[in-house]
């Protein structure tokens, strides 16, 4: 797996491969819904995560295909405001203890 | 001989953005515009509006309760602020990044209320819509709502 080349503002990800620390007990889960586009998703996580295009694209045919993804990990209050921030755009997000 | 750009929105070069409504269409989205407005000043929990407040949690409804109560007005409010800022600038032919992102959130918040109203599923074909269904007047303004937040989100991604 590539070494994250965007600052390191946001936490990354998680994926399968990676390990959730403990201090990090809440995931933000974005759900697809038939009305958002593909385009503008993506869009969304780049501008409010600062990812790149490649990883919002990924994140968002995750969304697409499998119904959901996690888009960010961190602190109840970290989790909040993002999906707080989700929410403005007009996106299905919600957060959860991470299993 | 140069392609013809039909794009209702774009960016400049000096980072401002054109809006290329005609006057109809500009019509049309402060009409939009005041329905949505109205709907969100009186109803709040009128289905249509649903997506524009999602829950936050999935099965907890205290801590959906909490999140209601602290961030409910804030989320309202921003669309509310949104939807004024189009108004303020509907006739504009050029706006900044601030106000066309404003136009964004607008005209994103009315894509959800039409998308509810009409039922929109994942495989919505508007090839395929029946023009003489009494839906076919809202599923043109969901098309044509769909092309301009494309063409905002193609323009904005610039800037990025």
């Amino acid at each position: 797996m590539p070494a994250p080349t965007e600052a390191p503002v946001r936490e990354e990800t998680p994926g399968a491969d990676e390990v959730i620390t403990p201090d990090r007990p809440w995931v933000v889960i974005v759900w697809n819904d038939p009305i958002n586009t593909m385009a503008y998703v993506t869009f969304v996580f780049q501008k409010l995560f600062g990812y790149t295009k490649s990883k919002a694209t990924k994140l968002m045919l995750d969304v697409h295909h499998k119904g959901r993804a996690v888009v960010s990990n961190g602190t109840r209050e970290r989790a909040e405001l993002d999906v707080f921030r989700l929410h403005e755009h007009g996106l299905w997000a919600t957060m959860e203890h991470d299993q | 001989m140069p392609r013809r750009d039909d794009r209702r929105v774009a960016r400049t070069r000096s980072g401002r953005y054109e809006i290329r409504f005609d006057e109809q269409e500009r019509q049309l989205l402060l009409t939009l515009r005041q329905q949505l407005v109205e709907l969100l000043e009186t109803d709040t929990s009128n289905k249509l509006l649903r997506r524009l407040f999602p829950p936050a949690y999935d099965d907890q409804p205290e801590l959906e309760e909490e999140y209601r109560r602290l961030m409910g007005d804030d989320i309202l409010r921003r669309k509310l602020d949104a939807l004024d800022a189009v108004e303020a600038t509907a006739s504009e032919t050029e706006v900044s990044e601030e106000q066309v992102t404003a136009w964004l959130s607008a005209i994103h918040d009315l894509r959800l209320v039409l998308g509810t109203s009409l039922d929109v599923q994942e495989d919505l074909d508007f090839g395929e819509i029946d023009p003489t269904s009494p839906d076919a007047p809202t599923y043109a303004l969901y098309e044509f709502l769909t092309v301009v937040e494309y063409q905002i989100v193609e323009a904005l991604t610039a800037s990025l």
